[in-house]
Formats: structure tokens, sequence, C-alpha cells
């Protein structure tokens, strides 16, 4: 499974996900492991729904106030940006944007 | 609109996830009662965070079309009283079956209507009545509409005659911090505009009196603790005349002080040597609530300038989620 970034279980429908699994954890229900497997296709199904079910463009600009490139992670923290999507277009005070090294899922 | 999008594709990953790990529970032995248990509570936690607008102009719109929303709520709930409900698209579905071989021109109906009617049946029938208590206990839309709710609790004011107790009891005519305005400890007839007074009583105490004052202060603000009275307005004025004393203590009760009146003292404050590794990296690290999590085919800079192509991300900007295939991003650094 290692192939697929993990990152994404840091949305809020991964966030609501860890969240009841742990739930099924603390009440004895499930064991670690299996949460682990389930999140494991979490980051194939996210991944896949991505690419395939969602073909919305976006652009945005914005101040950037600091940036990070590790381990091919870049990290952009952004001031006042502008996104522009489809028609409707969202500001916000401060972003941050985590973005893992683009490749076709499933290949190493 | 873009919400629809979002919405749909979360059903996608979540039914996707559900049919993918069905095996993995069958091969631990765990009962398919909690992946179901799983799949319900997944789908109200991404309909309570409310990153989807399903509340929006849809409103009108029949409650299928809102699969957290609505039928994820209401179906372990109304399973109590349902195995009616069930039956009936069975019954009419059969109806309608039956009489379409009787006449072969309604073909088309039955073929759209059972599969509705099965996803349902079959939902409502792996619901297990013996998880209905604890079904619904949890998850009742009632019970969870309280929950972010402040509380609301005014803490009760101290009472006044506190303030009589210290004057009375104290020679030297000191009052608590805010006494000024009564006008008796201010000599000048200058207006006090700055909010209430905070040293200007204690900076002519010696330390005898000054530790008297503050074990007093202490003593009181421990009975009213305990009593469960106002306990943050009494730490709020003790570190004031804490500081107050500290003030007094450096100043060395020379018998003359400019009172201050410009907000708090700030000299104090450990500035530390301002090294830049001192600062944790807090600007990078921040929880902020904006978040955009994505791949990126490209990035690129010229002098301050930055072009990024990020591509399958999710964004949650002002608590709303959006989804893109691509994006361009300008930056300006």
């Amino acid at each position: 499974m290692s192939q697929y970034y993990e990152h994404y279980r840091k949305s809020s429908i991964g966030l609501s996900l860890i969240d009841s699994l742990d739930e099924l954890i603390q009440s004895g229900h499930i064991n670690p492991q299996l949460a682990m497997r389930v999140l494991a296709q979490f980051d194939m199904s996210i991944a896949d729904a991505l690419s395939t079910r969602v073909r919305t463009r976006a652009t945005f600009k914005a101040h950037l106030d600091n940036y990070r490139s590790l381990d091919d992670v870049w990290t952009f923290v952004l001031s006042s940006p502008t996104f522009r999507y489809d028609n409707e277009s969202v500001t916000a005070d401060k972003v941050k944007i985590v973005a893992c090294k683009a490749r076709v899922p499933g290949e190493v | 609109m873009a919400n629809n999008t979002v919405t749909s594709v979360y059903r996608f990953v979540i039914d996707d996830v559900i049919t993918n790990v069905r095996r993995d529970f069958e091969d631990m032995g765990v009962d398919e009662t909690i992946l179901h248990e799983l799949q319900r509570s997944w789908e109200n936690k991404v309909a309570q965070s409310r990153v989807t607008s399903f509340q929006t102009s849809e409103t009108s719109a029949p409650a299928d079309n809102f699969p957290f929303e609505e039928s994820s709520y209401d179906q372990p709930v109304t399973t109590s009283a349902a195995p009616s409900a069930p039956a009936a698209p069975a019954t009419t579905a059969s109806a309608s079956a039956a009489s379409a071989t009787q006449n072969a021109g309604s073909a088309p109906a039955p073929s759209t209507a059972p599969p509705a009617s099965a996803t349902y049946n079959y939902r409502v029938e792996q619901t297990p009545a013996a998880n209905l208590p604890n079904v619904a206990s949890g998850t009742l839309p009632g019970d969870n509409s309280n929950v972010g709710r402040p509380q609301q609790h005014v803490p009760p004011r101290p009472p006044t005659s506190n303030n009589s107790n210290t004057n009375s009891s104290n020679n030297n005519n000191i009052s608590l911090p805010g006494g000024g305005r009564n006008g008796n400890s201010d000599a000048s007839n200058i207006p006090q505009t700055d909010g209430s007074n905070d040293i200007t009583e204690l900076e002519f105490m010696s330390t005898v009196e000054m530790d008297a004052y503050l074990e007093r202060r202490f003593k009181e603000a421990k009975a009213e603790q305990l009593s469960g009275q106002a306990p943050g307005e009494m730490t709020f004025t003790l570190t004031l005349s804490d500081r107050a004393a500290r003030k007094a203590k450096r100043d060395g009760f020379e018998g003359f002080s400019i009172g201050q009146v410009d907000g708090e003292d700030d000299e104090d404050d450990d500035t530390g040597l301002g090294s830049d590794l001192d600062d944790s990296d807090n600007d990078m690290d921040d929880e902020s609530d904006n978040i955009v999590l994505c791949q990126y085919d490209k990035v690129s800079r010229t002098k301050s300038k930055w072009k990024c192509v990020l591509k399958d991300g999710i964004m949650l900007i002002n608590g709303r989620d959006y989804l893109f295939h691509k994006a361009n991003g300008d930056f300006e650094w």
C-alpha cells in the first residue's frame, strides 16, 4: 500500500474516518491492524476519486509567506490567497498547502 | 455547483472504502454490522463537519439527494418503526413486476424500481437490532444539535462587601485596584481615563505593608475560589498587584515614582537573545484552518515569483471543502 500518499488523511473526510475508526478501536470492536487496513484503502480510494472523478480546475494568487521543500514534499504558507474556482472566487487570510510530488496513482 | 462534486466524490470514496474492506473485515472475523456502524459513523461525521454545503440552494430537493444529511441520519433511527418501510417498496416492486409480465409495454418500470428499493432494503436490514439503542442514543440529530453550543455561564460578580472589608481593616487607606473610582485615593483631580488604578496605591507602601497586603489578598482570593466566586477576576487583580509589588520593589521605595498610565509593565519581559534559532517554526507548523492537500507537477521560481502546477487537491477553505483536478498557483514572496 505504500505507493499511495497518506496525506489526504488530514482532509476533513479522512479525519472523520480516523475518528470513526478510533471510536471502534476504543470500544474494542476492531483492532488497530484492521483500522490501518481501512486507512490504506482510504488512501487508494481518495487518490482514485480525485484523479478520475474531479475535473475542476482552479487558479490562485497569493503572497507567499513561507516555503519548504523536504523529501519531495512542498509546503507553502500563503497569506491573503484568492482562489478562482469554477465561477466562484474564494478568499482567505491564510492557507497552508501541502503538496506531494505527483505521480500516477498506484505507481511506485 | 462545485459542492455537488464534493458530495458525490465523498459518497464514492465512502462506498469504495466500505466495499473494499469488507473482505478484510471477514478475514479478521469482524462482524459485518461493525462495518456498517463504521460507515454510518463516518457519514455522520462528514455531515456534521459541514465542509460541503448540503443545505444551500438544494434544500428543496428530495431527501434522497442528501446522502449524508438525510438518509444516513434517518435510516438507523427509523428502523425501529420500520419493518413496514422496506416491505413497501418490495411489494410495489413485485406488484409492478407482476403487472409487467402481463403487459410487456411497461417493462422499464420494474427495472428502475428494484435497484433503488434493493439498496434501501439492504442497508436497513443490515442494521442489527442489537445496535439500535446505541444507534438511537448516539445519532439522533436532536441530540447532536446542542453539542457545539457554548454554555451560558456568566461568572458572578464579586460581592462589594469585600471592598469595604479591606478598606476598613486597612489603616493606610489602601483600596483595591479599581477603588480609585471612589475618588478617595486620588489626590490629583485629573480624571482617570486608562482603566482602573493599578499601582498608585501601592507605591507608597513599605515592604512589611506590602507583604501583609499581598498575603491578605492571597487569602481572600483563596477564600473566594473555595466559595466558587469569580476565580477569574480574582486572579487578574492578583497578578496586577503582584506586578505592582515587583515594580515597587525595583524602584526601591524612594518615595517618588511616576505612575504608569500606558498599560502594563513591559520592561521585565524576557526578550532573550533574539536569535533566529529561538523562533520555533511556527509559521509552518501552526494548524491553520485553511489547508490544501494536493500533489505537485511543477514548482518553479524566478526571482521572487513562484509558479506551481498542482493536481488532485482537497482544499479546506473557510470551513468548506473544494476539490480540484488541476490548479495553477502564482505566489509572490
